[in-house]
């Protein structure tokens, strides 16, 4: 603590005296809203957990660690986990070599096809294969048990192993995407060498590609796994009707079972903390695995690489990797399309049992929905404008001020990728709900806080990025044709960081507007969300209209992503 | 055995707007073995692409390819074998060393990959290893030394096979200037040791006289001239040869009555111009270092004035108005000409290039600057 | 009175100290090259000029009014120094147009708008840029970009402008055109020029006056390029210059003598008396200045070996083996034809021509034969 109060207050500075003011100031107030959004939540959550009143207290924490329901909670969490990442890793590993190495054919088709996960929540994905796969009104099982006439269905969908398939389906671009950026940029003689070196294709493969792309494979499984352990949206869904439960989900009900009561909080804010060590644990055996470090494998002129042909395999594969593709993109998003249509749920999907009721229902009659529409609005564009500009203002102070204290700051802000969602809504009620002395609980502002807390580490990382291609030349050449400090920012970095800004943005917007785990916590009579809607009528058993809706929340999805697009392409032009 | 014969090659690369590029237009060579080839010429002439295409990297479109008395792509018959089993040693431009492995375990992957017995493994690369001054580097990683070493091992790589050809693709280029130097003597060094065949790829002309038998120059996938260096310098086939082969000045002449007179000027060149007609309009080609710089009128030779005099650290360069052209000339840096001073130039070794091959040089020049 | 004076400066980084205790002046209208091998503090010393970094000792003072000094404190903002740059990395300014990248200093300092135009589209047409101006940066080659940067510091500063020459720039052939292009613009309108260079070449090409220093930020030596040339102050100036040999020699009553294998002593005939002393003395000289004899011809003092022959076209390189030292040797390719190119590993006679005598260390391992 010392060392930064005199960083903060001390004389010395690194630049020119002029810039004192202006960059001392943006550091400061950056400090304070990351303090104030992202640690006292933390702090607050441990205050809570092993002090009652004031004084330690262990037993609790001990107690409810111990419980067996939570106990098999944390153990199905790490199952879950553990045979996602597996999954995952090894269905992104094969399509980033087909797409990447091999000459298999319609590459870019199937490239923009695999990104779709990315777009909407799993939670879409996990209502979708309910009403598919639901063990006995799942579309599938009831033409299936009409087929053989018995009852046993063909899968049911509502058990770990189907926690395990929606989630590996939405979760495994992770480490595609990363993996195929990683061979596009790889020098291709690295693996050429090899093979002038007596290698055959596979010989280099294991040898050369692979360790090459570790680095790329262990950062997206990690990402698979964080994402799993602190994921809430498929095993509420999927697994409450099954008393199966994860700890986010054992999060959840407990916080609901209390009703507001502390004694409840106290006990979710506990396995909270549970929860953040098995995040912990999982990023720390990353370091092990990551500790061979990261190459430089990209340099030399920019050739294509050899790609290997498929021949015979070729069409099988492209055969397996459409249909694949159908399974875990088209088919999800076609089964809610439909059943948005449908009369009532379990009528057979033919043209005459079709209509628009649904969406004259929610658009029109349900003011709840309405609201949660407007909210998720609000919430979205309100949070990704101010989430991005705190984004561009950490930065700019990492980047280019670089007083003493920015390691904290940076460490701040990049916190929230490793907190889960659940447990960063917790924190914020404990910290907003009169501890000290203001209380938002059943407010939209209390979400919008929550908000600002997750997706800072989107804003800052996108910013920074965007902050690294201005060289600190840019603005010195502006400096030294009469520009001052201020004006050089204004004429010079600002610009040239605007489509980043957009782009940033939409970063924040996007995941916002369909966002569950924060705001299923945190959500009063008047301030749904849109996810917390759809969720909730879902559960409630009106599938129809909360198909409708999850509809309605893919348009306004893809029509955000198209803007993405448009601004990003822009981008390139600079 | 190592004899590399290349026939009609050929290779067309599709455009993204569905139509089709020559890279490489009927390429016809032999290389003999053992000899030092290089090919020369300005980036995206087709020189990488035919190594390319001779390494097994590239398809080829048309042709034929052989590696001593065996085929290893022709295109008739459907023929190509892969680049591993074609024997080659190669060296890329960037290195290409794999930052994963150490230093022995670079430059013992082509023997683990024929699952050499380990004693043998260990004798041969060590030997590569002390023929490429790596010795007591072999636990080091790539990533802990400097480009020179790098590169030293991407070629204790290729010889440890011993191999019979050895495919060099911008070796030096990445290198600074001094390392670029002793590189070529070490690489030459090599050959004599192993006593293979190079090809070696580059667009540095003082790199490829100073390292091979032979060589060729290339534009637009087409061989323009072949030859030994020196046959080469002194006989270049066209204007654009002249050009690539060294500092060079392209004076405006015209030809009449067996005497070459500077545009605009009424004194002639005393000097003979190689291969001028009767008469007509065209360019004298020159050296810098071949011109003579008199000081007096009665050395002979065409009337100039030093515009600039530049001290250089290999000679004085001399930038001298000849009737309102500028000629570069080189002098020694004893007694150099002050700028404004007269002289007189005496050419030496000119040669005459007409005025058709002039338009399509600047054709060319025009073409590779859009 | 000097343009810009740095008297008595001292750079760090932290506890780093990059420059300490230079002075230097530079003269109105001149065109001073600083040149020294990279990470010398060179880049450092154009920074503390153009007041992106402070000096914690010295005092750098422009026409005479004082911009940076330790004490009393003054750090005068870079926008008010008026001095143009050329930044390693151009630095042109990617959303901006040609034209939009040149007025920008004239905008900034407020000159009205049609003057502003007409000044920047001079400063265009001087660097040949002038049917780019609406083109962005992204559609210019390296050099096109060199030359808007350029155009751009010539339009902020008539007076004083700083180049840092790009270190990516490998292509000789553009460095050698940007040079002349300076040197030609630097006479035609008068202005100063700092060109700040790794290249020696570059260097005596392009200045009036040159400044060398050495790894640890000091000046070795400042002078025209010719003096610098014919007069290199000490050994390491001489081998940072260009290609050089040295041999050992020591002195022989008046004389000099060459020391080569076994005890062997050659004299040496110096056209005047070196100022160096000591007994173990290091001789100096070019590839270009030195003459090798063949078998049967008549000449050189020393005797040596043909080592190696490389032709390069222009000019053939030998490696000489003068008393178990490798001499460089360069020689007009029509001379060597004309005389017979030696054939490798066969005797020859060896003359320098203008040898420089430098004192050698005691330890020296020439001297260790």
């Amino acid at each position: 603590m010392k060392f930064f109060l005199t960083s903060m207050f001390g004389k010395e500075t690194s630049r020119g005296d002029r810039r004192f003011g202006l960059d001392r100031m943006v550091f400061l107030l950056s400090l304070f809203i990351l303090v104030v959004t992202v640690l006292m939540p933390m702090i607050m959550i441990v205050v809570r957990t092993f002090f009652k009143e004031g004084a330690p207290d262990w037993e609790m924490f001990v107690r409810v660690v111990l419980e067996p329901e939570n106990l098999s909670a944390v153990w199905n969490t790490i199952k879950i986990g553990f045979l996602v990442t597996v999954f995952g890793t090894v269905l992104g590993l094969f399509y980033a070599w087909l797409i990447g190495r091999s000459d298999i054919p319609m590459k870019g088709f199937m490239k923009a096809l695999f990104t779709i996960p990315y777009m909407f929540p799993p939670f879409f994905g996990a209502m979708a294969w309910s009403l598919m796969l639901a063990p006995r009104s799942g579309y599938f099982n009831k033409w299936f048990m009409s087929l053989t006439g018995g009852t046993t269905p063909l899968l049911d969908i509502n058990t770990v192993g189907g926690i395990v398939f929606v989630e590996t389906c939405y979760y495994f671009p992770f480490v595609f995407l990363q993996v195929v950026s990683a061979l596009e940029r790889m020098d291709p003689t690295l693996e050429e060498s090899a093979r002038i070196a007596g290698a055959g294709q596979w010989y280099v493969i294991r040898k050369i590609t692979l360790p090459l792309v570790l680095p790329a494979i262990a950062a997206g499984a990690m990402l698979i796994l964080i994402s799993s352990i602190s994921h809430f949206g498929v095993p509420a869904i999927l697994g409450f009707s099954n008393n199966i439960f994860t700890l986010p989900t054992k999060i959840f009900q407990l916080i609901n079972r209390a009703a507001g009561s502390f004694e409840g909080i106290r006990e979710g804010a506990a396995l909270s903390v549970l929860l953040v060590v098995v995040v912990v644990a999982a990023l720390y055996i990353q370091r092990l695995v990551l500790k061979t470090g990261r190459y430089d494998i990209i340099k030399g002129k920019s050739m294509r690489p050899m790609l290997i042909k498929l021949r015979g395999a070729k069409i099988p594969l492209l055969g397996i990797s459409l249909l694949s593709l159908f399974v875990i993109v088209a088919l999800p998003l076609f089964m809610i399309f439909i059943v948005g249509f449908l009369k009532a749920y379990g009528l057979p999907l033919t043209l005459k049992n079709l209509t628009l009721r649904n969406y004259e229902y929610i658009l029109g009659q349900s003011k709840m929905v309405r609201d949660s529409i407007v909210n998720s609005l609000i919430l979205s564009v309100g949070s990704g404008v101010v989430t991005m500009f705190l984004g561009v203002m950490i930065a700019y102070v990492i980047i280019k001020v670089r007083p003493r204290g920015k390691g904290l700051l940076e460490m701040l802000s990049l916190l929230p990728y490793s907190i889960p969602g659940l447990v960063l809504a917790i924190g914020v009620i404990l910290v907003w709900s009169g501890a000290f002395g203001v209380n938002l609980y059943n407010t939209i502002w209390i979400i919008f806080i929550a908000y600002i807390a997750r997706y800072v580490s989107f804003a800052m990382k996108s910013a920074s990025a965007s902050l690294e291609q201005v060289h600190y030349s840019l603005e010195e050449a502006a400096r030294s044709c009469g520009a001052t400090h201020l004006e050089s920012l204004r004429d010079i970095t600002i610009p040239l960081i605007r489509p980043g800004m957009i782009a940033g943005f939409f970063l924040i917007f996007l995941p916002a507007m369909r966002e569950l785990t924060t705001s299923v916590l945190l959500y009063g009579p008047f301030t749904r969300t849109l996810g917390v809607a759809i969720y909730a009528i879902n559960s409630e058993g009106n599938t129809v209209q909360a198909s409708a809706l999850a509809t309605v929340a893919i348009g306004i999805i893809i029509l955000g992503h198209l803007v993405l697009r448009y601004v990003t392409r822009e981008r390139k032009g600079l | 055995m190592s004899r590399i014969l290349l026939k009609n090659v050929t290779k067309q690369f599709d455009t993204r707007g569905g139509g089709k590029v020559t890279a490489v237009d009927n390429f016809n060579l032999e290389i003999k073995e053992g000899e030092c080839f290089s090919f020369l010429g300005p980036s995206g002439c087709g020189k990488t692409t035919t190594l390319r295409m001779i390494a097994g990297f590239e398809d080829l479109t048309e042709g034929e390819i052989w590696l001593g008395d065996r085929p290893v792509s022709v295109k008739e018959k459907n023929l190509y074998v892969p680049p591993e089993d074609r024997g080659l040693g190669m060296v890329f431009q960037a290195f290409a060393v794999w930052p994963h492995l150490n230093v022995f375990e670079n430059v013992a992957f082509p023997l683990r990959v024929k699952k050499t017995p380990s004693g043998e493994l260990r004798e041969k690369v060590m030997t590569a290893l002390d023929h490429t001054d790596l010795t007591g580097a072999e636990k080091a990683f790539p990533s802990d030394l400097s480009g020179g070493e790098q590169q030293r091992i991407a070629l204790a790589r290729a010889i440890v096979t011993s191999p019979s050809v050895m495919l060099l693709d911008e070796p030096l280029s990445n290198l600074d200037p001094k390392l670029r130097e002793s590189m070529r003597f070490e690489i030459k060094a090599l050959q004599k040791k192993f006593n293979f065949t190079i090809i070696f790829v580059t667009h540095d002309q003082s790199e490829a006289m100073a390292l091979s038998d032979r060589m060729l120059v290339m534009d637009m996938g087409k061989i323009i001239q072949a030859g030994a260096p020196r046959e080469m310098y002194e006989q270049p086939a066209n204007q654009f040869v002249y050009g690539f082969l060294g500092q060079s000045n392209f004076l405006k002449v015209r030809a009449s009555e067996g005497k070459i007179f500077p545009a605009g000027s009424e004194v002639s060149l005393d000097s003979p111009v190689a291969g001028a007609p009767e008469g007509g309009e065209g360019l004298t080609a020159s050296r810098p270092n071949e011109i003579i710089l008199g000081r007096t009128a009665g050395e002979g030779g065409v009337r100039g004035r030093v515009e600039k005099r530049l001290y250089m650290t290999y000679c004085v360069e001399y930038h001298v108005e000849v009737a309102g052209q500028t000629v570069r000339v080189h002098g020694p840096h004893r007694d150099a000409l002050p700028e404004g001073s007269e002289c007189f130039l005496g050419f030496r070794n000119a040669r005459w290039y007409d005025a058709e091959s002039a338009e399509a040089e600047l054709e060319r020049t025009e073409r590779q600057v859009i | 009175m000097p343009i810009v004076s740095m008297k008595d400066i001292t750079v760090q980084y932290g506890k780093n100290v990059v420059i300490e205790g230079l002075s230097l002046d530079v003269e109105r209208g001149e065109n001073l090259a600083v040149v020294g091998p990279s990470s010398c503090g060179k880049t450092t010393l154009m920074r503390a000029l153009c007041g992106f970094i402070k000096i914690s000792s010295g005092e750098i003072t422009l026409n005479g009014v004082t911009v940076s000094s330790a004490s009393p404190r003054v750090t005068v903002a870079p926008e008010k120094r008026n001095i143009g740059v050329v930044f390693q990395d151009y630095a042109v300014w990617p959303h901006f147009t040609v034209f939009e990248n040149i007025v920008y200093p004239l905008r900034r300092r407020k000159v009205p708008k049609n003057e502003a135009k007409e000044r920047a589209m001079a400063a265009m047409a001087l660097v040949k840029m002038a049917e780019f101006a609406d083109r962005l940066p992204s559609q210019l080659s390296g050099g096109q970009q060199q030359r808007v940067a350029l155009a751009r510091a010539l339009v902020s500063s008539s007076e004083l402008i700083v180049l840092d020459e790009p270190i990516t720039n490998l292509d000789a052939k553009l460095r050698e055109e940007m040079a002349y292009e300076i040197r030609n613009l630097q006479k035609t309108i008068g202005v100063t020029v700092i060109y700040i260079t790794h290249d020696q070449e570059t260097a005596m090409t392009i200045s009036d006056r040159m400044v060398i220093m050495d790894r640890q930020g000091y000046i070795r030596q400042i002078g025209a390029p010719e003096d610098v040339w014919n007069n290199p102050a000490d050994r390491w100036v001489y081998s940072f210059l260009g290609v050089s040999n040295f041999l050992p020699a020591v002195r022989a009553g008046d004389g000099f003598c060459l020391l080569t294998a076994e005890g062997e002593k050659t004299p040496l005939s110096l056209d005047a008396a070196p100022s160096c002393r000591g007994e173990k003395l290091l001789m100096a000289s070019r590839p270009t200045t030195v003459k090798i004899f063949r078998e049967g011809e008549v000449g050189g003092a020393a005797r040596g070996v043909v080592e190696r022959v490389t032709y390069l076209g222009h000019q053939f390189d030998y490696f000489i083996n003068v008393g178990g030292h490798t001499v460089r040797v360069q020689e007009d390719s029509l001379e060597a034809f004309g005389r017979g190119v030696p054939e490798e590993g066969s005797p020859c006679g060896v003359e320098f021509l203008t040898p420089a005598l430098y004192e050698a260390e005691a330890d020296d391992p020439r001297f260790a034969l």
